[in-house]
């Protein structure tokens, strides 16, 4: 089967029930999409299918042929990242990073979606996802920056003035 | 069109009728709706299917509502679900994150037993009627008879589900929104066109379950309070890692009394 990741037309030897988490890490060696619990319950693995996030360990490579796959690989380059990209770097908004691949292309859809600064907004659409690191405000300050349109120097990075200490799911921490 | 790379084969019907010939053909196929449980039970080694049949194509995702009556395909999405009455469409819309509920479905949903399965709380509520296919025919038969008589398995597919739309819908979630992927308590209650109040839990028991004794004591002009206290006499409560027994038989009362509070008089 074909599918199309990054803008490139790739052709799939994995079986067909095959999760296209394994397809992207094991048979394209694309490894931005992260394997943390393989059932769906973090959102490390997410990835834009067709414009839309989706958990890639909870998808049969089968159901996509044709489909458009975006990883962070494919969202912009180390010289030209994407606007989400830019904030995550300029608010800090990664620790060990785990998690940030996910976060980035989640918010990338939301960003894109037409998705507002507002924090609970941000926390809803980011809501399966966990961050380990527990970095949730400097994530949802640089989501609210790239929804914003703000300009954001990779080469320095934002002081936290805006802290609102709102987890990610919606409550006060 | 059917993928038949490496082990397992996938066929992929595009419409009812070929999906119930290819479950039920020998051998029995296993049923992939949005994948968000059966994709990670095959990766972890959980489960093993020789074959499968993807229901994406297949046009069993359609929603209808004609003369009071409520049609829901098999294969619609959680996502598609929330927009229906109460009880249901709460309960579609508690399910998973907002990616998770975009790709499941509710017959995977109805399929999938406790610790999952929220939506047969709202459904054994509400009535409705399933019909699925086996290799002995089409049944019909409401969530009760569905699991009775084994729920998902090779060679099974549930078709659709339908209800009548009822005068009132509530629901309530032992849950906070999104912070837990998991429902350890659902009640939903339901007034129909008659006036009577049916009543069900998830996390109650094992199964999901109608509260027949909450329902007596209002059928018998019992208050709300009167109601949710008989509620833990319909209760088989079970420790596990969402809650303890004991807390569940705390909680179940106070979740009938807020059910019954927001379906009003
Ligand atoms: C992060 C996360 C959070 C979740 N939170 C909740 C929650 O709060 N409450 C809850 O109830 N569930 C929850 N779930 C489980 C979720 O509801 C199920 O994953 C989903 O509804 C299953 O639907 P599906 O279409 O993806 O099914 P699939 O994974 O495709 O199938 C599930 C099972 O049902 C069978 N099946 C599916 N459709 C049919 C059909 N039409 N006929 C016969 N058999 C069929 C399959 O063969 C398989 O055995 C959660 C899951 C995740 C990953
Ligand atoms: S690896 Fe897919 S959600 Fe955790
Ligand atoms: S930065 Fe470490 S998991 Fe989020």
């Amino acid at each position: 089967m074909e599918l199309n990741v990054n803008s490139v037309a790739r052709t799939v030897q994995s079986p067909p029930l095959t999760s296209l988490l394994t397809v992207l890490r094991e048979e394209l060696d694309i490894t931005s999409p992260k394997a943390g619990c393989e059932s769906g319950g973090c959102g490390a693995c997410t990835v834009l299918v067709d414009g839309q996030p989706r958990r890639s360990c909870l998808t049969a490579v089968c159901t996509l042929d044709g489909a458009d796959v975006v990883t962070v690989e494919g969202l912009g380059t180390p010289e030209d990242l994407s606007r989400v990209q830019q904030a995550f770097i300029h608010h800090y908004a990664a620790q060990c990073g785990f998690c940030s691949d996910g976060m980035v292309v989640a918010a990338t859809a939301y960003v894109n979606g037409g998705g507002t600064d507002d924090t609970d907004a941000i926390g809803e659409a980011l809501a399966g996802h966990f961050c380990r690191c527990t970095g949730y405000v400097k994530i949802l300050e640089a989501v609210a920056a790239a929804a914003r349109g703000d300009e954001c120097d990779v080469g320095s990075t934002a002081s936290s003035a805006n802290n609102t200490y709102v987890s990610i799911a919606g409550g006060e921490s | 069109m059917t993928s038949t790379v490496g082990a397992a084969a996938v066929s992929m019907p595009s419409s009812e009728a070929e999906a119930v010939a290819a479950v039920t053909e020998q051998p029995y196929a296993t049923v992939l709706a949005g994948g968000t449980l059966l994709v990670p039970q095959h990766t972890l080694g959980h489960v093993a299917v020789e074959r499968a049949v993807w229901l994406g194509r297949a046009e069993m995702d359609g929603i209808a509502q004609s003369n009071g009556r409520v049609t829901v395909g098999a294969a619609a999405p959680l996502a598609a679900c929330t927009r229906l009455v109460a009880p249901v469409g709460p309960c579609a819309a508690n399910i998973g994150d907002n990616e998770v509920n975009a790709q499941a479905t509710i017959g995977g949903n109805l399929c999938a037993p406790a610790p999952y399965g929220d939506v047969r709380g709202p459904l054994l509520a509400l009535g409705a009627v399933l019909r699925w296919a086996d290799p002995d025919g089409i049944h019909t038969g409401g969530v009760e008879d569905f699991v009775a008589a084994g729920g998902a398995r090779p060679g099974r597919l549930l078709l659709d589900i339908a209800f009548a739309a009822p005068a009132a819908g509530s629901f309530v979630a032992l849950q906070r929104h999104h912070t837990q992927a998991l429902t350890a308590m659902t009640v939903s209650a339901v007034r129909g066109p008659g006036g009577d109040v049916a009543i069900a839990a998830t996390g109650a028991a094992p199964d999901a379950c109608r509260l027949t004794s909450a329902e007596a004591a209002l059928a018998g002009g019992g208050s709300i309070a009167d109601a949710a206290a008989a509620a833990t006499a319909d209760a088989d409560p079970y420790d596990d890692a969402l809650a303890s027994a004991s807390y569940r038989l705390r909680v179940l009362p106070v979740y009938v009394g807020r059910a019954l509070e927001q379906l009003g008089g």
